[in-house]
């Protein structure tokens, strides 16, 4: 015989209740009447003794009925199956997921991050899995979720706190969206593949910062079964600061270079003044410029660098908090401004704002790397592309003469990147065969209503390269651009014309043709104003600087980079070796277009048969918002948060649906209503007849 | 104040007592359903045996003169002593030969209390009833106040005909009442009566002191004369209840249980402790205080007042001012 709810039996312990109300003195039934109560004291109830109960019978009928009344409470119920055992609940598998991002090095955050995941380990219970995860941009298996053949439970856990051990923390930026769905993914399948039906637990072990990366999550819908536990090591100090330099042109006063910075703050800082300086390698390299920035604000000053002396390559704040200096030097590489010229082929004046020279020229101002100049030929001749002459890139907004035609070939053969704008009907018939055919549409498949009113870019391939970066969903809108007037041309007979875009009347707006080692790039309507609304638009200088972009090729795009990001390399004159700024030296093979050991932020030098060319990783600006992140944020992508239930409380939980059930089934307890009905019914016949009053008859109904 | 400090005076522990048979025993007497009837038939049996005392009367005649001080009217400067003595006397007569009684009599519900038969609000009715009469008998102006927690009825001192008959019909009347309120009545006869009297206060006084003495100081400082008749019922003075019972406040309407033979010997040390303090109040008052069971024969309510005068006649010191030209 078990209980259901054994709880109830302490309902049995009013039994006490008439025995005791036997024994107290009841209120008096007499009652005087008195002129003042002022001077009396109520008196307290008092026991009586009674050394014999009366009715000894009825009281033994009474209790017997609350006996029986508290018993069917109880739910009783007659075991008739097998105890189930604990290998009949399935296994809970617990995943430790530890952050080993760069803001894991502030303070004493990962030792007490170790400490709680070990505590977590220690907390499991013997039949629990268990398997560890690091993460900061990329996802790493420590210990996977396949049990491993000839490891039982406990040497496993040892593998974990061995592999903890061994983790140190890295200087990237965490991509905890990715790596948590890279955990469930990875437990799920283990699941599936052992068919283990297991609880699925993932133990977040970190800062969870809001810099955090989620945007994987909401890509992919987060497994069910998997729930997350998170155990946030928050520092005793949350103070932090982050100094960026500003790309942004430099006033030079009085032989100083004034480069502007820019610190932020957090928000709950404790701190409030600090101090920014010019570093190079040991020494200062300016006068250090004190300032105060409020918690949660950030701060524009400007930090003088004498231009006579060396450059120096890092800028560094001081005044942040111990143990917080992770993110406080920013490493940059001192700028050479690039010159780069640009051919244009036309004959509008630089200061019409009809034509789009006007607009090109303007594009373009001078940053502190690069200067872009307009070469305009106006002529027909072609002017002298040698090697070192030869522009960046072409732009070709008139027809061009026979011996243009062959210079520019020269150029696309070598690998210049051209630009050639129809801005007529005559210049489609003239340029036509030189760009391999293209024609104009006869005037009866012309789409005249597109002429009258406008026409907008019906199509944008968002895979070519050109379109890439506007992929993105808050720039892909290019419906604002409305483009007046526009050749309507035909490709059928070009070879090779990879059409970019077209208008929404089908005809193509751009294209490129390849030609040699470089590219030909066409549109069949310019950013005049008589053409289009294009020089207007947000998207033009975006456009016009990926093409630059394209057309430099090989050489280093950028020069700075930040930890982790893979650095695209300019194709190899010999061979590549790149030093790294704890001295080591990585030999790159010849195949290599890019280089993705950018694991510690400082200066690289990429050594290419004795050219030396420097870039600067830093760390991510995102691993500098160390606020803990709103957990609720993980709730909103139906991430079930807390502990999975262990075995033994899965194990509890079956046994009581089972328990539940078998009571159902028997429902001992109508039973025991019964018998104590019968018990009422017995007493209140014997009450009846006990009573001074002749109340037979109705005890007998009774 | 220990209980044996305080005179009780009832039936048995008076030296009255052992002639207990020439009075009218109170039981009997509040049968009588008249109130003038009863009076009278006190004051009656009281006149009969009053040849025994020495003593009656009110006033003691004598004058006297006061030195005049700036002040006082010149009206009753004595121009004949002045001319005798060159100093100025004032002339002191007395004020009248006729007293100004006023009787308090408490209505409240506490005094509808009462075990041996009839209630605290009939004996201290019947006290009022004899008083007035017999004073009337002397050709004294007799006034009422009744009172529970309000002014329930106010009849000013007068001597004239109907006065008594006005009195008695207003004692008759007057309805049960709630809750004790004594400052009122106080406040009320002080601030109205100007003339100096006996003030007689019929009482249970089961209200806390608080505000008690002023009062009545007030009173005497106005230059009544004050007599307080404190009638309990002998169950409020020995708290004699046999077994436990829910005990019913009739004036708050609180339940309380007791179980007396606990509760016995806190309530006597509380109401003798209260007793005591109305005891002390009196004391600095010069107020005479009787505290009065209501199985004590009512005549002897009158010897107490006349023994009262006969010892302020004797000893107290004599509150006089000059006589007005008034009666």
């Amino acid at each position: 015989m078990s209980l259901l709810y054994g709880a109830f039996l302490l309902g049995a312990l009013t039994i006490a209740a008439p025995l005791l109300f036997h024994l107290i003195r009841r209120t008096p039934k007499a009652r005087y009447e008195f002129s003042s109560l002022m001077f009396l004291q109520p008196s307290p109830p008092r026991l009586t003794r009674r050394s014999r109960l009366d009715e000894w019978l009825l009281l033994l009928l009474r209790a017997l009925a609350i006996l029986l009344l508290a018993f069917a409470f109880t739910r009783p119920y007659f075991r008739t199956q097998a105890e189930l055992s604990l290998s009949d609940a399935p296994q809970r598998h617990v995943a430790i997921l530890v952050d080993h991002s760069a803001s894991m090095r502030r303070g004493a955050v990962w030792d007490d991050a170790i400490t709680a995941a070990k505590e977590v380990i220690d907390g499991l219970e013997p039949t629990d899995e268990v398997s560890l995860f690091a993460f900061d941009e990329k996802l790493e298996m420590l210990v996977a979720p396949e049990s491993l053949a000839g490891f039982d439970q406990n040497q496993r856990r040892q593998l974990v706190r061995n592999k903890l051990a061994e983790l140190s923390p890295t200087w990237g930026a965490s991509d905890l969206g990715s790596a948590l769905l890279g955990v469930a993914e990875r437990l799920e399948s283990a699941d599936d593949l052992h068919q283990t039906h297991a609880a699925l637990q993932i133990v977040l072990v970190g800062d969870v910062q809001a810099g955090s990366q989620l945007d994987a999550l909401q890509t992919s819908q987060w497994p069910e079964s998997v729930r997350l536990e998170v155990h946030n090591v928050i520092p005793a100090d949350i103070s932090n600061a982050r100094v960026r330099l500003i790309a942004s042109q430099e006033e030079e006063t009085d032989g100083e270079r004034v480069p502007r910075v820019r610190v932020r703050n957090v928000a709950g800082s404790q701190i409030e003044q600090f101090e920014v300086v010019w570093k190079d390698g040991a020494e200062d390299r300016s006068r250090p410029v004190s300032f105060y920035v409020p918690p949660g604000e950030s701060l524009v000053l400007d930090v003088p660098l004498e231009i006579g002396s060396s450059s120096p390559d890092r800028l560094l704040l001081r005044g942040d908090g111990p143990g917080l200096d992770f993110d406080n030097t920013f490493y940059q590489v001192p700028a050479v401004q690039e010159q780069i010229s640009l051919a244009y082929f036309g004959s509008d004046a630089a200061d019409d704002p009809e034509q789009m020279r006007f607009y090109l020229s303007r594009a373009f101002d001078e940053t502190p790397a690069r200067k872009i100049e307009i070469a305009a030929v106006e002529t027909e001749a072609m002017p002298n592309w040698e090697i070192d002459a030869a522009p960046y890139f072409a732009v070709i907004a008139h027809s061009l003469s026979q011996t243009q035609q062959d210079g520019v070939n020269k150029f696309l053969e070598q690998g210049g990147d051209a630009l050639v704008v129809l801005s007529s009907d005559d210049m489609v018939r003239e340029m036509g065969a030189w760009l391999g055919g293209v024609q104009l549409l006869p005037p009866s498949d012309q789409n005249s209503a597109a002429k009258d009113s406008f026409a907008l870019l019906g199509y944008v391939d968002f895979q070519h390269p050109l379109f890439v970066p506007f992929a993105g969903a808050r720039y892909n809108d290019f419906t604002k651009i409305r483009f007046w007037r526009h050749r309507q041309v035909n490709l059928d007979e070009v070879k090779g014309a990879a059409v970019i875009a077209r208008f929404s009347d089908d005809t193509p707006a751009l294209w490129s043709i390849q030609r040699g080692e470089g590219t030909l790039y066409v549109m069949s309507a310019g950013w005049s104003r008589a053409d289009s609304q294009l020089a207007l638009s947000t998207k033009f200088l975006p456009l016009l600087s990926r093409w630059l972009e394209l057309a430099a090729k090989g050489r280093l795009a950028s020069q700075s980079y930040v930890v982790n990001q893979p650095v695209p390399l300019p194709t190899a004159l010999g061979k590549r070796v790149v030093q790294t700024p704890t001295g080591d030296k990585i030999e790159l093979a010849e195949q290599d277009t890019v280089f993705a050991a950018t694991l510690v932020p400082g200066i690289y030098s990429l050594l290419d048969e004795g050219q030396e060319t420097k870039f600067a990783v830093n760390v991510a600006d995102s691993e500098s918002e160390t606020d803990p992140l709103d957990l609720q944020r993980l709730e909103q992508f139906d991430i079930a948060l807390g502990a999975a239930p262990s075995q033994t409380t899965q194990l509890d939980r079956m046994r009581q649906l089972r328990d539940l059930e078998l009571e159902n089934r028997q429902k001992i307890w109508k039973w025991l209503i019964v018998a104590v009905l019968i018990l009422l019914g017995v007493e209140t016949w014997l009450a009846a007849r006990r009573s001074r009053q002749p109340v037979q008859v109705m005890g007998d109904l009774a | 104040m220990s209980s044996a400090s305080i005179p009780m005076e009832n039936g048995s522990n008076t030296g009255a007592g052992r002639k207990k048979s020439s009075f009218i025993d109170p039981g009997s007497l509040m049968r009588m359903k008249n109130l003038e009837l009863r009076a009278r038939a006190i004051v009656e049996g009281f006149l009969s045996g009053l040849h025994r005392s020495p003593y009656h009367g009110f006033s003691v005649e004598f004058t006297e003169y006061r030195q005049y001080s700036p002040g006082d009217d010149p009206r009753f400067l004595d121009w004949k002593l002045f001319a005798r003595s060159d100093r100025y006397f004032i002339k002191c007569f007395e004020d009248e030969t006729n007293l100004r009684c006023h009787l308090l009599v408490d209505l409240s519900r506490s005094m509808t209390y009462g075990t041996v038969g009839y209630n605290k609000a009939d004996y201290a009715k019947t006290a009022a009833a004899t008083i007035a009469y017999f004073l009337s008998l002397q050709r004294d102006a007799v006034g009422l106040l009744t009172f529970d927690e309000t002014i329930l009825d106010l009849i000013p001192p007068r001597f004239r005909p109907g006065q008594i008959h006005q009195l008695m019909m207003s004692l008759e009347r007057a309805p049960a009442g709630t809750a004790t309120n004594i400052e009122k009545p106080l406040e009320q006869v002080a601030a109205t009566v100007a003339k100096r009297g006996v003030v007689v206060l019929i009482s249970d006084l089961l209200t806390p002191i608080g505000s008690l003495q002023k009062n009545l100081s007030y009173l005497r400082t106005r230059g009544h004369e004050v007599i307080l008749l404190r009638v309990l019922d002998p169950r409020e003075i020995d708290f004699r209840f046999d077994k436990p019972a829910m005990f019913h406040d009739i004036e708050s309407g609180r339940d309380l249980y007791i179980d007396p033979d606990a509760a016995r010997e806190n309530y006597l040390s509380a109401f003798q402790e209260h007793a005591g303090a109305v005891q002390t109040i009196c004391n600095q008052l010069g107020i005479e205080l009787h505290q009065i069971s209501i199985d004590r024969p009512l005549e002897l309510i009158l010897f107490d007042l006349l023994a009262d005068r006969m010892k302020r006649g004797r000893g107290a010191v004599r509150q006089r001012r000059p006589a007005g030209g008034s009666s």
